[in-house]
């Protein structure tokens, strides 16, 4: 052996050794794998720390050490220290190997004896690696400084605008005809009861104008291919059926058109619009759109009354789909949330119960701009309600719908009951299991609520029914609840019911995680890098994720990510460049038989056929190094850097402890 | 260990003797009980439909598992007030198997004889001392004796049950009947013919009060089947399968006694079927109950299946589909074939479709549309041509064994009942379930006296109405012999002489706001589905 293999233990505090005998592994790679070119083994309480790095750059300095190995955390946490600490030794990078003794070890096992042995493996497995491990060079890529934002709410907008406040051009693409988002359909913001229209509007009138910006709502990407710093998108531009160079947002088309359908989306279903609609007035951009679906004219061929009165010829009913094709570097996905359907909870009577509403109902019923003016009144659309209830936690904390807390459903429900409060001067209950009030000034609006005078009522509701049992409850709505803290059942008769429905992620967020390269947790939100230290990226380098597509939070939190988000963008922006790690498949030309089974296979588009030698091969360029076609090859004709055969191979043998003693007697 | 005293848990000596209780409890119960999960939300408090009558709500109880208070834990009245009605079941957030810890805990109590003055358990005992002996239960039998020694005052009320329902003998003969139906020479065979690679074949599971209290529904079901082409082949040696009492005084005999049967169908499995239909709800509960926690609790198995070797028998969980009878005729015969049946539609019959508590929950094979309002009845009986009122209370609880063992909750729950039907101009109400049928029509008058009313609700099963509709004649199919009369009722239809539905007067113009859609089965496939 030609190697000189430098192998360290860490301990992590307790995290490792707590579980393994450390010590035991360093002094057992010195003595059992020398024979593989182990010239020195060492344990240290923390590796990452300055002095361990300096521990293993001394060793390359003095020892002339040709590969070294890092028994620690996983390879997603230090790879890139360790690579580091290495080069600045003057040691090529890709000469260092992880072994993950903490996640794969320690951290899943409890027996000290057995977890040991298994570490021992795992380093023996991966000196055997390294030693066949090639000295590689990062490839570097020059980065399109276009940055594409998808979903145009709160934190993509805001997102949008940060990017392009800085001077770089962002496409924002949205999927309804305007953006905004939930946030628009709000009447009032917690914990400060800010007009939500009056703080969202100008962020959208500036998105919608900013030079910088180039806007694409009743749009939908479709495809995504590249990779970091080069992304190649395709966006579907729905037909609007409108002439956008021609309309003036006037208006009068939506007052003539004859047809009226609920809507379901702008106004949770509470009121109508016509079939050549804006969703509301302050939208943007504010040239409407025409539901073909509704539309009289493309159901029965004849109507056209929209283009009848439109001034500006701007109608045109022969407007097509249009694709775009465009690049960008980096990608932000703000694709938010879904409300829960409420009607699932059948025991609250949504659906059934003509008083139930639904926490988006209420925002609209208590909107100014909503299809009741802002009047809080009963599905009759006139009486208003002399006492309403208020039910937290309506399908979330619940293993029979979802696991997780939607997070704002608290506040929520405290709004509600000061907005019922102030405009009805109605009896407001709030039926909670636990009153989650963190974050800045948030307990102070619970104060506030509890001094207007609502009644809180410990307890998860039962049920919500119209079967009364006496005169009292005779027409009312009773709430069914066991009040925890008395410890007895109780019935309370109200006129209104109101759920604080929680948040559920995009029906189709699977689909649009999958197009963009991206996994969702168990829940079904968007995962981002790290939970704690990088909660706006993802695993896929150049896509990040922010607001509720990453879970459930309120708008502060969704702007603080948008802006937090943007941040990491343009500092990609400005490195001009990435080093794109080169881990790469190649492609042996002489096995190579021209099946082309990989062809198809590759996520990135980065293999193409030679016709004229009947040969495949890759484009470094595109190519990320995932090794499907290294594994689809039947001829063995590829092969990926940083994961060859033969360090495959060496990696099982060193874990099976080929040509040594065994280590359990 | 020495026993923890309430005095000592008090004194704060509680850490060891709590988690041996809340695991004492959690180990004794049929399948997971996910006790340990309890968030003390009081879902179950507020869903129970006898919470008022109890002196701690089962969340209370839970917390006072984990305190350790052993004693006043199994003094309590709640789990014998308990219904089994299961609402808290499939409402609790954190999936807690409240009623079968429900169970364990009556079956602790009387272990520790420390159980309250009530007869609920002298109940159970005197119904499993029962199908000990006999090996079916005899509900006529049973509540005579337990008024006898209970509440003999009550006794002259319930004299007409004894005439109502079971004109052809006394307890003495019935127990008889009993003893000898299993006996080999004697066994009067399966109700139907069989055939072979018959379409719509099921192996029928009667259960006991289909020959007593529910001979009407029996009766009914047997002029159904030519019409609808459906094949049933009865279960032979059937046995009790212990309703609501067994469970809380023996776990392995109670679920060995289910199994049993199961066991038995699986025998007959090689006539072409594997389902199992019992039209009784509390059956069907039990047989699909047994059926998952002996897959559930590998443990449980293994016990039950060491039970049935003594007798040569053997279950392999998850071998059988159990169904329930309304199950079976609305998704495998389907309403389509229903309608054509149809030849007297039951036009201007205002019903309630009364679904009762034990058939939709808790659905451990995902096969009702909802829980709280499924539409399965009311789809069929408008099939039928009968006017359905929408009936909020349709799965809440008759009372179970409470007409037993606290007559005046169970009088409480009827009245809940019959007045809410009785408002909404219901001129019957239509079960699936013998229970239901018999605390509704049975006690109808004790409960009316109870109160000072005068209701007069009747209560039908599904299947009579389905045999008038399909043209039999009401004593083909048992109408006459229920205690509130339904001749009224069915004047309004004149059976022979369909009435003509009045056109329905115009809807007002509604100016009110736009309802959701109604939640549908399928929908909530496809968001399982995501």
């Amino acid at each position: 052996m030609t190697e000189r293999v430098g192998v360290y233990v860490c301990h992590c505090g307790s995290n490792i050794a707590g579980t393994v005998d450390v010590v035991d592994v360093a002094n057992w790679a010195a003595e059992k794998l020398g024979r593989q070119g182990v010239i020195i083994a060492r344990e240290y309480k923390f590796m990452c720390s300055s002095l361990g790095q300096e521990l293993i750059e001394k060793d390359i300095k003095e020892l002339g050490l040709t590969r070294v190995v890092v028994a620690a955390c996983s390879p997603h946490l230090h790879e890139k220290t360790f690579r580091t600490a290495a080069k600045n030794a003057g040691l090529n990078p890709y000469l260092v190997e992880l072994a993950s003794i903490r996640e794969q070890v320690s951290w899943v096992h409890s027996d000290k004896a057995v977890a040991t042995a298994k570490a021992k493996a795992v380093v023996s497995g991966a000196v055997s690696r390294v030693i066949e491990n090639a000295a590689l060079e990062e490839i570097k890529v020059p980065i399109n400084p276009n940055t594409l934002v998808v979903g145009g709410g709160i934190a993509g907008i805001q997102s949008a605008l940060e990017i392009a406040n800085a001077g770089f051009h962002v496409y924002l693409v949205e999927r309804e005809p305007s953006i905004g988002g939930h946030m628009a359909q709000f009447d009032k913001t917690f914990p400060t009861l800010d007009c939500s229209a009056c703080i969202l509007t100008p962020r959208m009138v500036e998105a919608g104008t900013h030079p910088n910006i180039t806007l694409l709502t009743w749009s939908e990407v479709t495809n995504v291919a590249g990779y970091v710093g080069n992304f190649h998108v395709t966006i579907k531009k729905k037909a609007r059926f409108i002439n956008e160079e021609l309309c003036t947002g006037c208006g009068i088309c939506q007052e003539k058109c004859p047809k009226k359908v609920i809507d379901d989306v702008y106004e949770a279903g509470l009121g109508y619009r016509k079939a050549v609609y804006t969703p509301f007035a302050q939208a943007v951009p504010n040239f409407p759109v025409m539901d073909k679906e509704n539309c009289t004219y493309f159901i029965k061929g004849t109507c056209k009354a929209c283009e009848k009165f439109c001034p500006t010829g701007a109608i045109d009913f022969n407007q097509q789909d249009e694709m775009l094709h465009i690049d960008v570097g980096n990608i932000v996905l703000a694709t938010g949330y879904d409300l829960f359907d409420a009607r699932r909870v059948s025991n609250y009577g949504y659906g059934r119960l003509p008083n139930v509403f639904t926490s988006l109902e209420f925002e609209r019923l208590s909107n100014a701009a909503g299809p009741t003016s802002g009047n809080i009144v009963l599905r009759d659309g006139k009486t208003t309600p002399k006492s309403v209830g208020i039910i937290h936690c309506v399908g979330s904390r619940d293993k029979n719908f979802n696991n997780y807390c939607s997070v704002i459903c608290c506040m929520q429900g405290l709004k509600f009951a000061h907005l019922v409060h102030e405009r009805t001067g109605a009896t407001v209950y709030n039926f909670y299991i636990d009153m989650r009030t963190a974050y800045k000034a948030y307990d102070e609006f619970y104060q506030r609520v509890l001094e207007e005078g609502t009644l809180f009522v410990r307890g998860k509701v039962a049920e919500v029914t119209n079967a009364a049992r006496n005169e009292r409850e005779k027409g009312k709505l009773i709430i069914q609840v066991e009040d925890t803290l008395a410890g007895k059942q109780r019935r309370i008769p109200v006129d209104m019911v109101i759920l604080s429905s929680g948040l559920q992620p995009r029906a189709d967020a699977k689909e649009v995680g999958k197009m963009f390269g991206i996994s969702c947790s168990m829940d079904g939100w968007f995962t981002e890098k790290h939970p704690k230290l990088d909660p706006v990226a993802t695993m896929t380098e150049g896509i990040y994720i922010v607001g509720c597509a990453q879970g459930p939070k309120d708008i502060p939190s969704s702007v603080a990510q948008g802006a937090a988000a943007s941040a990491r963008v343009l500092d990609k922006i400005l490195q001009k460049e990435v080093a794109l790690e080169p881990i790469k498949a190649s492609v042996n030309q002489a096995l190579c038989s021209g099946c082309k089974i990989c062809n198809g296979l590759c996520p990135f588009n980065a293999i193409t056929f030679i016709e004229d030698d009947k040969v495949t091969s890759i484009n470094p360029a595109l190519c990320q190094g995932c090794g499907t076609c290294v594994a689809a090859c039947p001829a063995g004709a590829i092969s990926g850097t940083g994961f060859s055969n033969e360090q495959i191979i060496a990696q099982i043998d060193g874990l099976m402890m080929r040509n040594l003693e065994p280590i359990v007697a | 260990m020495p026993q923890m005293t309430d005095e000592r848990v008090r004194a704060g000596m509680t850490r060891e003797e709590d988690l041996s209780l809340l695991n004492e409890v959690s180990m004794k119960t049929a399948g997971v009980s996910h006790l340990e999960m309890c968030i003390q939300c009081g879902t179950c408090g507020g869903s129970c439909p006898v919470a008022a009558d109890m002196d701690h709500t089962p969340r209370m109880l839970f917390a006072m598992l984990r305190a350790g208070m052993r004693e006043e834990v199994l003094r309590s009245n709640t789990p014998w007030l308990c219904v089994s009605c299961y609402h808290c079941v499939v409402r609790c957030p954190q999936e807690v198997h409240i009623a079968d810890v429900m169970y364990t805990l009556k079956g602790m109590a009387i272990h520790a004889k420390l159980y309250t003055d009530s007869t609920a358990p002298h109940f159970s005992q005197t119904f499993v001392g029962m199908v000990e002996t006999f090996g079916r239960g005899y509900e006529l039998g049973l509540a005579t004796r337990h008024y006898l020694r209970h509440f003999p005052l009550r006794l002259p009320g319930m004299m007409p049950m004894g005439f109502g329902h079971d004109l052809e003998g006394a307890y003495g003969d019935r127990a008889e009947k009993n003893q000898t139906h299993g006996s080999i020479d004697e066994d009067p065979g399966p109700r139907q013919g069989i055939g072979v690679d018959l379409m719509n074949k099921y192996l029928l599971y009667p259960g006991c009060s289909m020959d007593s209290s529910a001979k009407a529904y029996m009766e009914s079901l047997n002029s159904i089947v030519e019409p609808l082409d459906l094949h049933l082949e009865e279960i032979e040696d059937w046995n009790c399968c212990g309703a609501t009492e067994y469970l809380g005084i023996n776990l392995i005999p109670a679920y060995s006694l289910i199994a049993r049967n199961l066991a038995l169908a699986s025998k007959q499995m090689d006539s072409g079927t594997r389902t199992v239909v019992a039209p009784c709800s509390a059956c069907y509960l039990n047989l699909a109950k047994a059926d998952y926690y002996m897959q559930e609790r590998p443990t449980l198995g293994a016990k039950v299946n060491e039970a049935l070797a003594a007798g040569g028998l053997e279950y392999k969980a998850g071998t059988l589909d159990v169904r329930h009878l309304i199950d079976v005729l609305v998704y495998d015969v389907g309403l389509d074939a229903i309608r054509k049946a149809v030849t007297h539609p039951l036009s201007g019959l205002k019903v309630v479709p009364y679904m009762g508590c034990m058939l939709p929950r808790p659905d451990y094979q995902h096969r009702w549309s909802d829980h709280e309002h499924p539409t399965e009845l009311d789809d069929l009986l408008r099939a039928l041509g009968a006017d359905v009122i929408d009936y909020p209370l349709t799965t809440s609880c008759c009372g179970g064994h409470m007409t037993q063992i606290g007559p005046e909750t169970a009088f409480e729950l009827i009245h809940r009942l019959v007045s809410d039907a009785d408002e909404r101009g219901a001129q019957m109400m239509v079960t699936v379930c013998p229970m239901c049928q018999m605390n509704i029509d049975a006690y109808q008058n004790e409960m009316n006296h109870f109160f000072g009313t005068n209701f007069h609700m009747p209560i039908l099963f599904f299947t009579q109405l389905m045999g008038l509709a399909f043209g039999k004649a009401p004593n083909e199919v048992g109408i006459g012999v229920e205690l509130v009369s339904s001749r009224n009722a069915l004047a309004h239809i004149g059976v022979e002489v369909p009435v003509t539905q009045e056109p329905a007067a115009p809807r007002k113009k509604d100016e009110g706001l736009p309802m959701p859609r109604r939640w549908t089965k399928h929908e909530g496939k496809k968001e399982a589905v995501k």
